[in-house]
């Protein structure tokens, strides 16, 4: 190869190397701009996709989530785990998580949906209305488990100027701040306001749906506020006896405001049948029933001794939907036997397969719905209330009607027939035949007794009836003291020996560092204690949420291990 | 305006353009002053010119020269650089000497420009080929292990394409990756990792480990920021230059080489196992169904009865279909059952290369083959590489060449890692039964067991058979890459040259997960598969000026450098399956979810750089880089930054006599590194989950988007010596850093209650300061025998001095298991958090406001009065995971033909939380949880009966605030400690007493390991092969890893981690054990 000489042409290579370095410094930075848009997500989007998300976040977090599955259904001694069960003797994992999603998931997904639907361009009464309601519901489940919460200053992060620490707002404001929205919400919800779309997996987008689910919701949160007037004498173990007293409504207004709204039916229409129930029905693949998802590739979690007891005491149907026999039982044929797993007891005494796991229908089913809010809850919430202004008539029909409404919704309908169902062989060749009439006569269930009883009845069976909304029961054991039987023991294993049930879940870790005065002003003024995860209220009533006037025993004997196991 | 300024006086530089006068040809010879052999691949350059060439295999050079040059440079790796005056004749014959340690050696710096090392201002290290390539790691990374101060390396597991982390002085960015830029021939590679937390993942691996280590010429590490300041953003955690072998440096004329490299491994280290009790809980246990039917036969824990040949019947028991019933068995022990699940893995590679090398053009292809198969059975790797690298003279002035790699690796299957049933260790060395026959797993995992109707196996409530899991429920990955780049340079005048250089390094692969119907945890059957795209594309264009004016040598550079990077992926997920066995979306039983992503990125600069020499023994660096990114916000998307280095050379120095010290050198440096963000980090956007009944489902992202984002930014301080004795048998180099990372990206935490959980802000100065120290000395030097050791020790602090506002701590990762890893204000990085137990010391530790921040807990552990711990109040600082200090020593002995050498590495400090020993002991599966206590009796017998565990502890409690008391046996308070002597049943103590408590399994991860021996032999001119022209065969035995001669971790090597991610560091959760590799290698020169 030879060599090319390039004497004549370097000037002009020299000025096209010129040439080239200029162009390319710095010269090409015009289309960064697109380049850097997001090519894979959108930054805007219709609200009620939003919505939605808001929807199935929640539901799948209040009923089918751990908090659910492995916390508050524990609490609430209606389930329980056979395995790894830290959190059945009150050690409950790390709970940051759980206070935080709610606001960085549903709440902040109905900040922005209020916001659009709000925005007089797109104005949406109907959505807005359903948002404003979802949303209550959400604060009134922070506030009842944890006390103060941020509510008026939270999620703003989104908001121009808006705070990064916000305040912890008392219980008390926060909970009239949910009344005044839901009475907002209903005077939104007129007959001319348009639906607002499938969307809403809920309602479809019926306005009027939402208005009974509103005022329904409005009964939930006064009936807790509006006291508890009846003492209560509880059978101790080894003996004594520790007699409860009434606690005092924490809002005087509650029961006026009940009375307003279940006086006007029209203006406040209320649930009455089994087909207003806020519930969430999975359809399958790839939504499947969350506790199925969670029972699915393990079995941790059984039915409670206390629930199980209940029910086979009152001969109740629910029994068989609730839980499966044990394997036991079916080995020898016959009836089927249930045994619940006595909450927070260690591994030694209860042998796997001597426990009832959850029935089929409620935790191996893909498409089983999830409860959020329902009749009998509104019927027993009625009965309460007649309860405290004194007509025992009304009183009895609503405790009645709630009985109704739960085995109705269970699937114990009057003259029908259940099956126990197991998980492994199906179902037995037993039938049960259901008759709610004779139900309503068993001495444990017919209506009778002092008024301290029938509260009890009233009580009980809704604790019964809520199968499932673990956090709602829980709130409602710690509100009233019901089932008594959660309180005669002390329950076996307790992490933390004399001192009762907790009173409300451990402020979160990572608020103590990012929000760190505002946490230190809510748990001084409502006397969390910093030790024992800040979980129960060893000094009188003094650390328990504003409307948890009463005081429940405390109770030292342990429970005698399995005495009642078959 | 100051940059301005530097580019315009730059410009004035090279506009000075002078033309070469007429030339003429010289030519000679190089040979070795040892034995007068000639030396290939020297170097032969005019000085203060880009003229030059290098000798052929016959140490043979011709070179055109300008009349007027005055010196020839010759200078070779290991030889003494050597200065001819150039004088009327033609023929130059040179003798050159070795160089013990390397006083003139060059090495590649920034930008691929080679340099004598006297003249940098900073340090570089360099790794050469060779001692990568004789004891082969599959993970070119590992290789690096121990050879280079202040670079720590970590590998992951010993499973197949396992990951290797490379870390260099210290972790600089508070999010995002830690891990140097690769660099091959000039073009930035792609790196990407697999970060595989502790709970679940495939560890495909790091992506640079596809480079063959026999193509590899060299690896250069430019530590600092100084160093790589001329790389820009990407260069904020240093460089890995890779520089790869070329058709120049072998003979004129055909070269061929044949390397066969094979390597046999066996776990190093396993599990401390008890094979005193077998499966079952209390004590008890009966086998029905695997799954709860019978006595705790669901239960994957090892707290049953002892393996005392008693009868039970078992899952391998003969079984009465009629009757359904089991025999009962013997229940013994199988010692051997973990360590017989692991085979002998054997990776062989096998490398051919050819090169030819004349007048106008250069030539290599080598051609590699490797393939693997793991100690986990069932998995394998195969990768077969192809490279080609040519050059070719134009004319005399004008250059071109080209490179490329086309590398094929594919894997049938990986073994899943960390917390999951798919990966089988999880199950065989932390919940398992020891009285299971691992072989008749092996022999029967085809066959359905009759009760269950799933494979056969030791339990059905959480495990398949393990040989179902590697052999049904397999990782593939095909991965098909092309590196590549091509360069032009041409040389204006004999000091003015122009390179343009256009390169890519481009991959498509394919993974596809697959679970088998009839799976534990897949009944139905699953699998997903991801096809991704990534390509990096660079573009340069360099103007370089290399004269010498009187006593000064001056080096300019100007140049502009383009990169854009294009990721697209797409996966598809089935979870349940028609027919089993088939993994297509036709044979989908529910409607295939997909997604779909791709991201775009393009870096545009300009950068210069200046080295000035005055008398060989001043030397000055200057760079500056300004960077254009697409990433950040239009108005901070510029942003400049440059570097300034100053080498003085003592003994050159005029008037200075060295004495015993044969070379001085002193440095120091100071430079800056701007860095960007992520690609769509400035806005907000919602994702979609999959539809509901057909409704859309979508929410907002959890991070707040940046207001006014701006670049990151490295500060760098360097100073060092260079210094050899006794004529250069001993050389000392040390340098001392300090790096500052401040306006970080980074996504802080913020009160969740505000809708989100993290915002993206410029905050942070993290800080890493530290020593490093390389040593070389020739003990012993005959004509015969030689010995030399190389020995490199570091330290790195790791401070977090500055977070954001007044931010205690920022949450590096959570780690598992209630262990997290924090950079807390003022102390080192990478705190692990967590509870721990109360012990009888109590440290208050105030935060930088002077509050109290946290306890600290020293000493013997506190006990309550029933010799159980006490869980801490809160949770406390647990350990740290960054190491106090590592090096490597290696010796290595030649004599005549025969070489010996071995490397031994150490870590001292830096903790790992083993999740392997706290599940391990949780399942009574470790030797301690039936060990004899100190009356002599197993800690599993009860506690009446003499057995349990004591603690060694004192007796306390604590008080209302959570304060430590001292108590007597009775709990009654006293000031003087009293030693626990209440003993706790075995099964509480390692079930409750640890659970919550991730603090009582982390342990120190320092070690010393030997970890590299080779025992070579050259053999030339053998007779029978010579004829077939065979000039040498060199045959090595080799071993890596050979022995963890100390270490406190129990049961898993300390270096084993869970992949190279920055979220897994500090953590160990049952990985496939690290490897110990014995083999041999064969290497064939014709």
């Amino acid at each position: 190869m030879g060599i090319i000489e390039m004497q004549n042409c370097k000037k002009y290579v020299k000025g096209i190397l010129f040439a080239v370095l200029m162009m390319i410094v710095g010269s090409c930075t015009k289309g960064f701009e697109e380049m850097n848009k997001d090519p894979n997500l959108p930054v805007d989007v219709p609200a009620i996709h939003i919505f939605t998300h808001a929807l199935v976040n929640h539901v799948e977090y209040e009923s089918g989530g751990w908090m659910q599955h492995s916390c508050l259904g524990l609490w609430a001694q209606q389930w329980c785990k056979v395995r790894y069960i830290d959190e059945d003797r009150y050690m409950p994992r790390n709970l940051d998580h759980y206070f935080h999603s709610r606001y960085t998931n549903a709440l902040q997904d109905l900040t922005i949906v209020i916001d659009k639907a709000s925005a007089p361009q797109n104005r949406n009464d109907g959505l807005l209305a359903a948002a404003k309601i979802w949303r209550v519901l959400i604060f009134h489940y922070l506030t009842d488990l944890w006390g103060d919460v941020p509510y008026t200053e939270a999620n703003q992060g989104l908001q121009p100027g808006g705070t990064i620490a916000p305040v912890y707002d008392t219980q008390e404001s926060i909970y009239k701040a949910l009344i005044a929205e839901l009475e907002e919400a209903n005077d939104l919800l007129t007959s001319s306001v348009l639906n607002f779309g499938n969307g809403d997996l809920l309602f479809g987008g019926d306005p009027m749906a939402w208005k009974k689910f509103g005022n329904s919701l409005q009964l939930r949160i006064l009936n807790r506020v509006a006291g508890t007037p009846w003492s209560f004498t509880y059978d101790m173990a080894g003996g004594s006896q520790v007699t409860t007293n009434a606690g005092a409504a924490a809002w005087g207004e509650a029961d006026a405001k009940m009375g307003n709204i279940l006086a006007n039916p029209s203006n406040y229409p209320v649930f009455t049948s089994n087909d207003d129930n806020v519930q969430l029905s999975y359809p399958g693949l790839p939504y499947r029933n969350p506790i199925f998802n969670a029972l699915f590739l393990r079995t941790d979690q059984g039915i409670s001794q206390t629930m199980v007891d209940f029910l086979n005491d009152r001969d109740d149907p629910r029994v068989h939907i609730y839980a499966q026999p044990i394997p036991k039982s079916l080995i020898a044929g016959g009836e089927p036997v249930y045994n619940g797993h006595q909450n927070g007891l260690a591994h030694g005494a209860a042998e796997f397969h001597n426990i009832s796991l959850l029935g089929t229908a409620i935790g191996y089913n893909e498409n089983a719905p999830l409860y959020v809010l329902c009749l009998d809850e509104v019927e027993f919430i009625q009965a309460e209330f007649y309860m405290r202004k004194g007509d025992e008539n009304k009183a009895k029909q609503h405790y009645e009607a709630g009985i109704k409404a739960s085995m109705d919704r269970w699937g114990c309908f009057d003259g029908s027939t259940v099956s126990p169902s197991t998980k492994k062989d199906g179902v037995l060749p037993f039938t049960y035949a259901v008759d709610h009439a004779a139900y309503l006569t068993h001495p444990l269930v017919s209506w009778g007794g002092n008024t301290g009883e029938k509260f009890r009845k009233i009580l009980e069976q809704k604790w019964a009836a809520m199968f499932g909304q673990g956090a709602q029961a829980w709130t409602e054991v710690r509100r009233t003291g019901f089932p008594a039987r959660i309180f005669e023991y002390e329950l076996e294993g307790t992490y933390y020996p004399d001192l009762g049930m907790p009173v409300r879940l451990t402020y979160s870790t990572a608020e103590a560092i990012l929000n760190k005065a505002n946490l230190k002003a809510a748990k001084e003024r409502q006397h969390v204690q910093d030790i024992n995860e800040g979980l129960f209220s060893p000094d009188g009533t003094k650390s328990q949420v504003w409307w948890n006037t009463r005081k429940n025993p405390v109770p030292t004997e342990t429970d005698p291990p399995s005495a009642d196991m078959q | 305006m100051k940059k301005i300024t530097l580019f315009v006086s730059l410009f004035l530089f090279i506009g000075i353009f002078v033309a070469p006068g007429q030339m003429r040809q010289i030519s000679g010879t190089v040979t070795s002053s040892e034995d007068g052999a000639p030396i290939p691949g020297v170097s032969v350059a005019v000085k203060g010119t880009t003229l030059g060439t290098v000798t052929n295999m016959n140490g043979k050079f011709a070179l055109q020269v300008p009349e007027d040059a005055g010196t020839l440079v010759v200078s070779f790796v290991g030889m003494k650089t050597l200065e001819i005056t150039l004088g009327s004749p033609t023929i130059y014959n040179v003798k050159m000497e070795p160089d013990v340690l390397g006083i003139d050696e060059v090495v590649v710096t920034a930008l691929g420009q080679t340099r004598e090392k006297k003249g940098l201002g900073y340090s570089v290290q360099d790794v050469s080929g060779e001692e990568l390539v004789v004891a082969r790691e599959p993970n070119m990374v590992n290789s690096l292990q121990g050879r280079l101060s202040g670079v720590q390396i970590t590998h992951s597991s010993g499973n197949v394409s396992s990951g290797a982390r490379i870390v260099i002085r210290g972790m600089s960015t508070l999010s995002g990756n830690n891990q140097p830029l690769f660099v091959v021939d000039g073009v930035p590679v792609l790196n990407d990792y697999s970060s595989v937390g502790a709970y679940s993942g495939t560890d495909y691996g790091n992506t640079i480990m596809d480079v063959n280590p026999s193509d590899i010429a060299g690896i250069s590490v430019l530590k600092g920021a100084n160093a790589a300041a001329l790389y820009g953003s990407r260069a904020l955690n240093g460089v890995v230059l890779i520089t790869t072998k070329t058709g120049i440096s072998s003979s004129k004329g055909l070269g061929i080489s044949v390397e066969n490299n094979m390597m046999w491994s066996k776990p190093l280290k396993l599990p401390d196992f008890q094979d005193q009790y077998g499966q079952g809980y209390l004590g008890e246990f009966e086998y029905v169904d695997g799954k709860g039917g019978g006595t705790w036969d669901h239960m994957v824990e090892s707290w049953g009865p002892p393996l005392d040949g008693r009868l039970i019947p078992q899952f391998d028991s003969p079984y009465d279909p009629v009757t359904k019933v089991r025999e009962a068995t013997p229940w013994v022990a199988h010692p051997g059952n973990v360590k017989n699940f692991f085979e002998t893995g054997l990776n062989r590679i096998t490398t051919l290369s050819v090169t030819r090398m004349e007048d106008d053009y250069t030539f290599r292809l080598s051609v590699a083959n490797q393939g693997q198969t793991g100690m986990v059975p069932n998995t394998d790797q195969r990768r077969n590489t192809v490279t080609l690298h040519a050059g070719l003279n134009v004319t005399s002035r004008c250059k071109v060449g080209g490179a490329g790699s086309f590398i094929v690796t594919k894997n049938d299957n990986i073994m899943s890692s960390g917390y999951t049933s798919a990966s089988v260790f999880q199950s065989v060395s932390q919940w398992f039964g020891r009285q299971v026959d691992i072989e008749y797993l092996k022999e029967h995992w085809q066959e359905t067991d009759p009760v269950s109707g799933r494979n056969v196996n030791w339990n059905h409530s959480h495990y398949d058979n393990p040989y179902w899991t590697v052999h049904k429920n397999t990782n593939s990955r095909t991965r098909e890459r092309l590196i590549g780049n091509v360069n032009l340079s041409y040389d204006f005048t004999d000091w003015l040259k122009m390179q343009a250089m256009a390169g890519m390094d481009a991959y498509s692969q394919q993974i596809k997960e697959v679970r088998a119907k009839n799976s534990r945890e897949w009944m139905d059957g699953a699998f997903t598969n991801y096809e991704s795209f990534r390509r990096e594309f660079t573009a340069n264009a360099l103007l370089t000026l290399d004269k010498t004016w009187g006593d000064f040598d001056v080096l300019g550079t100007l140049g502009t450098e383009m990169n854009h990077y294009d990721y697209r992926t797409d996966n598809t997920y089935v979870s349940s399956l028609i027919i089993p066995d088939l993994y297509s979306v036709s044979n989908a039983a529910s409607p295939a979810t997909t997604g779909m992503s791709e991201v775009h990125w393009e870096l545009q600069s300009v950068f210069a750089s200046v080295n000035m020499g005055f008398k060989e023994f001043l030397y000055l660096d200057l760079t500056a880089r300004n960077d254009w990114s697409s990433t950040l916000p239009l108005e901070n998307n510029s942003y400049f930054y440059p570097s300034a280095s100053l080498g003085f050379v003592v003994t050159e120095a005029p008037g200075m006599d060295s004495g015993i010290l044969s070379y001085a050198k002193l440095r120091a440096s100071y430079a800056q590194v701007g860095g960007t963000a992520n690609a769509y980090a400035l806005h907000g956007t919602f994702s979609a989950a999959d539809l509901f009944s057909g409704q859309p489902v979508l929410t907002y992202t959890n991070t707040l988007a940046p207001m006014d984002l701006k670049p990151h930014q490295k500060k760098s301080m360097e100073f060092g010596a260079d210094l050899k004795f006794l004529n250069n048998r001993v050389s000392l180099d040390a340098t001392y850093y300090k790096e500052n990372t401040i306006n970080q990206i980074i996504n802080i935490a913020v009160s969740n209650t505000t809708g989100f959980g993290t915002k993206t802000i410029n905050a942070g100065n993290i800080q890493n300061k530290g020593f490093e120290l390389t040593f070389n000395g020739i003990p012993v030097q005959t004509k015969n025998f030689r010995w030399h050791i190389t020995a490199n020790w570091s330290a790195n602090r790791n401070l977090v001095n500055e977070l954001y506002g007044d931010m205690e701590y920022i949450t590096l990762y959570s780690g598992s298991w209630g262990m997290t890893v924090l950079a807390r204000q003022g102390e080192e990085y990478g705190q692990m958090w967590g509870y721990d137990i109360v012990r009888e010391h109590e440290e208050v530790v105030y935060d930088s406001k002077g509050e109290e921040a946290y306890i600290k807990y020293s000493g013997k552990p506190v006990v309550n009065k029933d010799g159980r711990f006490i869980r801490s109040p809160y949770p406390t600082e647990i350990g740290n995971i960054s190491p106090d200090w590592f090096g490597g020593v290696a010796n290595g002995f030649r004599y005549k033909n025969l070489n010996f050498s071995f490397l031994i590495d150490f870590r001292w400090g830096g903790d790992q939380y083993s999740i392997t020993d706290w599940f391990g002991n949780y399942a009574g599966i470790m030797a301690i949880t039936a060990a004899t206590n100190d009356k002599g009796k197993n800690v599993r017998d009860p506690v009446d009966e003499g057995g349990g565990v004591k603690v060694d502890g004192v007796y306390g409690k604590l008080d209302g605030d959570g304060r430590v008391v001292l108590t007597d046996e009775e709990g009654y308070a006293t000031h003087i400690p009293v030693q626990n002597e209440s003993y706790v049943e075995a099964n509480l103590f390692y079930e409750y007493d640890y659970w919550g408590k991730p603090s009582l399994s982390i342990f120190d991860a320092g070690f010393v390991k030997l970890r590299e021996v080779i025992l070579g032999y050259t053999f030339n001119d053998i007779p029978c092969l010579r004829d077939i022209g065979v000039k040498n065969v060199n045959l090595s035995l080799v071993g890596r890893n050979l022995w963890l001669i100390h270490d406190n971790m129990p049961h898993v090597d300390p270096e084993n981690g869970i992949s190279a991610g920055n979220s897994s560091v500090g953590m160990n959760s049952t990985p496939v054990p690290s490897a110990r590799s014995i083999g041999v290698n064969v290497k064939i020169n014709f």
